[in-house]
């Protein structure tokens, strides 16, 4: 072999030089954000569950939460994600395609907060029966139903008072259950959706000021 | 003299598939059905998306990451393996068999990439592209990759032929993985590191497995065939040389895209050095296709219908790859599948017909697949390609990320890949399950050229 020695050198040193450039140097900015910069997210401990759940339903193979600088991404938040937003987290759930719509500012969607905001989220993770995205269309939607979220209960066993009674009975009838049966979030459903809530774009930042134009 | 004489002399290479790099083969195209398989299940989701809808486990992202960790660990790595081996065994006029100490490394490897899957089924993903293994797993991995690659590379650092350039090409993609693994997996898993620089890392690896190390063993093994056919002539060896380096420099920055969140010139540089593999691939097939051209002995590797499809195919990808990469095309390309399209289509198309022809070579010794069955592969992998686009564009044209078009796009995508892909892979094995028993007189040729030489 022609110098071989040579040859393996420049390989471990242009390795080197593209380590250096990509991770290095960033780690060298962010890597130190503490709390006492901008940062929009710490998790609570039900958050933080929820996101586990995220990550074990898999979630993160159609969903992104990174917004670009792109007008494509517009509809998506009210200002583009930066590496601030990831500060401290463990493994960010950017992701690296969206066959659904983007996350990140889900807290904020009028669908999900206010009264029965929480009922619609339920109602969309278990069957998001028409896509709600492509306004005007009957397609049906692409997302997964996650049955596993949820669990099976007689109707009759649920207190009168009991906030699920009314989603528990939709959702059993969804799904086609005989009469009396339905389907109530279980705690894994609870901590997700604790988590979708706290996904939030809303903090304008220095070097992502929030665009007052895009608001809707 | 005999048939396979007349053949092995005219092509220069012997016809014999060592039994080590059977073994990696099988291995390979074991993890390529399981991963097609799970994908296909995967994408059938899309289509009832009640399917296995109580089953926690079956979700379509731990169906997708465990089909593109099989497809990933299981398939490209172990057939790159094989044929850096493959190639490198017949440069020193070798054959190594199953108690060889690279089976070693190859056995521990399945094994720990089926206890890596099993965990993903567990743990879930958290979209670290082909980073889902664990961290254990991944080292493991890595540990063993040095027992299937050290020997070989031990033999070409020794080798003496300093006329060659393939060595240098299949030196390298030996040693990329352990090379990129061990740091990637160090500093994502047990440094501490948090935050974005985890994509960043788990970016700039997969970036370099697919766009760096696929097209650097491509052309390790189109190099070879060339170096080995005695009917080339004038063959220039300082293209191929800038080339590689073209490649090495360029290949290992890129992998972050605009709009990353890091921003600045480290992302518009990485942005950039998606061109470097691009242009070093476009510079050694104007030399290849030089050549083939010139020569007119009809018996050259160049003028194969195979050889100039793979060519041809990475040269494809690498440059759809480097326009997507453009700001004008960002919004619309990035983050759609057109991407994983573009890897599955190196993956499928130009590795898989690579695979094929190698075993053809190592079976019989000559240059022809099928061109029927060529035709199919890329037919099939241009036809996803070209879907992918259409996804990529109507979507965005109408402002939503799935439209009648994108919905119908996935289908056809899902089924000429499963078509395409298990039609090939029945014909591979089905050579590999023949190349089994050696032609005796395989060896014989190979003394008596010995004793030519
Ligand atoms: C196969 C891909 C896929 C998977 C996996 C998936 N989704 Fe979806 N998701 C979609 C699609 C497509 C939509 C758009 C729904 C529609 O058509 O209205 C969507 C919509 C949503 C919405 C509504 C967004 C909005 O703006 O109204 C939420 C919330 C959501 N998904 C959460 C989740 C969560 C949580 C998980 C994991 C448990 C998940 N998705 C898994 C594809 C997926």
């Amino acid at each position: 072999m022609n110098h071989p020695f040579v040859l393996l050198i420049g390989a471990i040193l242009s390795i080197g030089l593209s380590w250096n450039t990509l991770i290095v140097n960033p780690q060298k900015h962010f890597g130190q954000l503490t709390t006492q910069d901008e940062i929009p997210k710490v998790l609570n401990g039900q958050q933080k569950q929820g996101r586990q759940v995220y990550a074990e339903s898999g979630c993160v193979k159609c969903h992104t939460q990174q917004v670009r600088y792109f007008e494509q991404d517009s509809k998506y938040g009210p200002r583009f994600t930066v590496a601030n937003d990831f500060a401290g987290q463990d493994k960010p759930l950017l992701g690296s395609h969206r066959i659904g719509p983007d996350l990140s500012n889900l807290g904020n969607n009028g669908k999900y907060t206010g009264g029965d905001g929480r009922m619609n989220l339920y109602k969309t993770l278990f069957h998001a029966k028409e896509s709600q995205v492509m306004e005007g269309s009957s397609l049906a939607s692409l997302m997964p139903r996650h049955y596993f979220l949820f669990d099976k209960v007689e109707l009759s066993s649920l207190a009168p008072d009991n906030e699920y009674s009314e989603l528990a009975r939709e959702l059993g009838e969804t799904a086609g259950l005989e009469e009396g049966h339905g389907y109530i979030p279980s705690y894994r459903a609870e901590v997700l959706a604790d988590y979708l809530m706290s996904l939030k774009l809303d903090q304008s930042l220095f070097v992502a000021p929030i665009q007052e134009s895009s608001e809707e | 003299m005999t048939m396979t004489e007349n053949k092995s002399t005219s092509s220069g290479i012997q016809p014999y598939m060592p039994p080590l790099v059977l073994f990696l083969w099988a291995s390979a195209l074991k993890w390529l059905l399981i991963g097609l398989g799970v994908g296909f299940l995967a994408s059938l989701k899309m289509h009832a998306t009640a399917l296995f809808a109580n089953i926690s486990f079956l979700n379509y992202g731990i169906l997708q990451e465990v089909s593109e960790t099989a497809l990933v660990y299981g398939f490209l790595l172990q057939a790159v393996f094989a044929g850096c081996i493959w190639a490198t065994a017949k440069l020193g006029n070798e054959a190594p068999g199953l108690g060889h100490v690279s089976s070693i490394g190859v056995f521990a490897w399945n094994i720990l990439l089926t206890v890596g899957v099993i965990q993903i089924f567990i743990n879930g993903t958290y979209g670290l592209k082909f980073m889902a293994l664990s961290g254990s797993v991944l080292l493991g991995l890595v540990i063993t990759s040095l027992f299937i690659v050290l020997p070989w590379v031990g033999r070409l650092l020794n080798s003496h032929d300093d006329n060659k350039i393939a060595p240098s090409y299949l030196l390298i993609s030996l040693l990329v993985f352990p090379m990129i693994a061990l740091p990637g997996g160090h500093f994502l898993h047990s440094a501490g590191i948090t935050g974005v620089i985890q994509n960043v890392i788990s970016q700039w690896y997969s970036h370099t497995l697919i766009f760096t190390l696929v097209p650097l063993f491509l052309m390790g093994i189109l190099i070879f065939l060339v170096e080995e056919d005695p009917t080339v002539k004038g063959y220039s060896k300082s293209v191929p040389t800038a080339s590689l380096w073209c490649i090495l420099l360029g290949g290992f920055l890129g992998g972050l895209y605009h709009g990353f969140p890091v921003g600045g010139a480290v992302n518009a540089l990485s942005v950039a050095s998606v061109w470097f593999p691009a242009f070093g691939c476009v510079a050694i097939f104007l030399v290849l296709f030089g050549l083939a051209n010139t020569n007119d002995n009809s018996h050259s590797v160049l003028n194969t219908f195979g050889l100039k499809w793979i060519a041809g195919g990475v040269m494809l990808a690498l440059s759809l790859n480097a326009i997507a990469s453009l700001e004008s095309f960002a919004g619309s390309f990035g983050l759609t599948t057109f991407k994983p399209g573009l890897e599955q289509y190196i993956l499928f198309g130009s590795l898989l017909m690579g695979a094929i022809f190698l075993i053809r070579v190592g079976i019989k010794g000559d240059f022809k697949p099928s061109a029927i069955l060529c035709f199919s592969i890329y037919f099939g992998s241009l036809i996803c390609l070209a879907s992918y686009a259409i996804e990529a564009i109507a979507g965005n044209a109408s402002g939503l990320r799935m439209n009648v078009a994108g919905l119908l796009v996935l289908f056809i995508v899902s089924v000429t890949q499963v078509l395409s892909i298990t039609v090939a892979c029945i014909t591979a094995s089905l050579g590999a399950i023949k190349g089994c028993c050696p032609a005796p007189q395989s060896k014989s040729v190979e003394k008596s050229k010995l004793a030519n030489a």
